[in-house]
């Protein structure tokens, strides 16, 4: 754990700045065929294992601590995804690293017996704690669980009238070849939502987040989850995702049209929105 | 910030909380289920758009790009899309001050010439949706006799019911006194007109008067004089 704490620390200071974009470019370069888990550099090949380990070792409490650590505001900002996604029945819906499906869930009972969501997720537990969990509200009809990976979905193109991916992409080793694929898998016409830590627009609140996300999530992730890590990997995770702008440019450089993007309790969360024409 | 997801989420949370209280409550969601209503508010910048599903309902908001995009989109796609929503969706456009007048049905017609309500969509959905709200039968004495017991539950139920007849009576009794000032006192009361006519007559038999007492001054001075 100190390692880590010491790690994290030389790492912010050398490249978590301003230039985020040319270190996620020269990161994903394939000079060094390294990437970001956090703050540690890694094996791109070793980032997929080290992610789903931490989604197996969070997923029974996945839910719990989604509520506990942003005080339940995260069920508004799924709201406010589904409020635009101006998503109707009989459409269809990818949610994309759906975990526990708390989206899935919602658009099942929009699209209704007409519609088709499914839920994805490369994680098999987080897939089976979604599977329960939807099963018991009785959610089962329109609804297909799949275990993809976001860089190569495994469906064919132009199906979906609606991609989303809530809290899903930070954690994509190669983010571009992840927004190509849905490019690809969205009908023309469709639109793709990403719900998203972002960068804080104020800095006292930026102050405040970071102090928050560093020193008491960790803790309650070790109080409620017993894994501390776990937590202390989604704080570093967060600060090395592309800001709101560069994750615009990113969905712009795929294909994507018309991006915009709607920060979230203060730039907390942002989310993007691009149509594929 | 987030009002319009606030406000459906504690609206869902209510209207699934009532839906569950009702066992029947099924029945009458059947012919509901799969059916989209939206329902746009004047009174309200965002719209409510209603999903029925088995269990209850899916309450969502439109965000307002969100709408301006379908709009656009909606024109384009031309008469498919707007088959398929006739079938499946309604969208009702109201005040909420004239909820109470579209339990009679005759009314309608007279609000939709008067651009109070405007309505687009398959008609049937709104029955359902008016028939599911008006046909609950919500058991209150049942309810509370899980938590309070049955002796407390019934005398609360009662207690509140005699409550409500008493306000019911009162309020039907002002409402009668009302009717009578307005209907019988308001004819014959007096006029503003006769109030001022009645003014003016006091201050003319005033000065009258004051005539009279300056003229009986005069004659009685006169008469000392004589004297």
């Amino acid at each position: 754990m100190n390692s880590t704490n010491e790690t994290s620390a030389e790492r912010k200071t050398e490249e978590h700045g301003d230039n985020l974009l040319d270190h996620l470019n020269s990161e994903e370069g394939s000079d060094t065929e390294q990437t970001h888990f956090g703050f540690k550099q890694v094996a791109k090949e070793q980032k997929e294992a080290m992610v789903a380990d931490v989604f197996h070792s969070v997923a029974a409490k996945y839910d719990v601590m989604n509520d506990l650590m942003s005080f339940g505001i995260h069920r508004i900002w799924k709201r406010y995804t589904i409020d635009c996604s101006g998503i109707r029945p009989g459409q269809k819906v990818l949610d994309l690293a759906g975990g526990t499906g708390d989206l899935a869930a919602k658009f099942s009972r929009i699209v209704g017996e007409t519609g088709q969501v499914t839920l994805a997720d490369i994680n098999h537990s987080m897939l089976m704690v979604g599977k329960e969990k939807l099963t018991n509200m009785g959610i089962m009809s329109n609804l297909n669980y799949v275990q993809a990976n976001a860089e190569a979905l495994p469906f064919p193109d132009n199906h979906f009238d609606l991609v989303t991916m809530a809290f899903g992409l930070r954690n994509v080793t190669e983010k571009s070849n992840a927004l190509a694929s849905i490019f690809r898998v969205l009908k023309p016409g469709g639109r793709l939502l990403v719900l998203e830590f972002s960068k804080p627009s104020s800095e006292l609140l930026s102050k405040i987040y970071d102090t928050y996300s560093f020193h008491l999530l960790p803790k309650m992730g070790q109080l409620v989850a017993n894994d501390a890590e776990s937590y202390q990997y989604l704080a570093e995770s967060i600060r090395m995702h592309p800001d709101q702008e560069t994750l615009e440019d990113m969905m712009k450089e795929v294909g994507f049209e018309q991006t915009s993007f709607t920060n979230l309790t203060g730039g907390i969360v942002a989310l993007h929105r691009g149509f594929k024409f | 910030m987030h009002q319009a997801q606030i406000l459906t989420a504690a609206v869902e949370f209510a209207i699934n909380k009532v839906l569950s209280f009702d066992e029947d409550s099924h029945l009458l969601l059947k012919p509901l289920i799969g059916k989209q209503c939206e329902i746009k508010l004047h009174e309200l910048p965002f719209p409510l758009v209603f999903n029925f599903h088995e269990k209850g309902v899916e309450l969502s908001s439109i965000v307002k790009a969100v709408r301006a995009h379908a709009e656009t989109t909606g024109k384009q796609a031309g008469s498919k899309s707007k088959q398929s929503k006739n079938q499946n969706q309604c969208s009702i456009s109201l005040s909420v001050f004239i909820i109470n007048e579209l339990k009679d049905t005759s009314n309608i017609t007279q609000l939709i010439r008067d651009n109070k309500l405007d309505f687009d969509g398959n008609l049937q959905i709104a029955q359902n949706m008016s028939a599911l709200f008006d046909g609950l039968h919500i058991d209150i004495e049942e309810l509370l006799s899980k938590h309070i017991g049955d002796v407390a539950a019934h005398t609360a139920v009662q207690k509140a019911e005699s409550f409500g007849q008493l306000v019911k009576r009162n309020h039907k009794l002002a409402m009668q006194a009302l009717s009578d000032v307005l209907l019988d006192e308001k004819p014959i009361g007096v006029r503003p007109i006769m109030v001022e006519n009645f003014i003016q007559e006091v201050s003319e038999i005033r000065d009258a008067a004051a005539r009279l007492e300056a003229r009986l001054a005069i004659l009685e001075s006169k008469f000392r004089k004589k004297k």
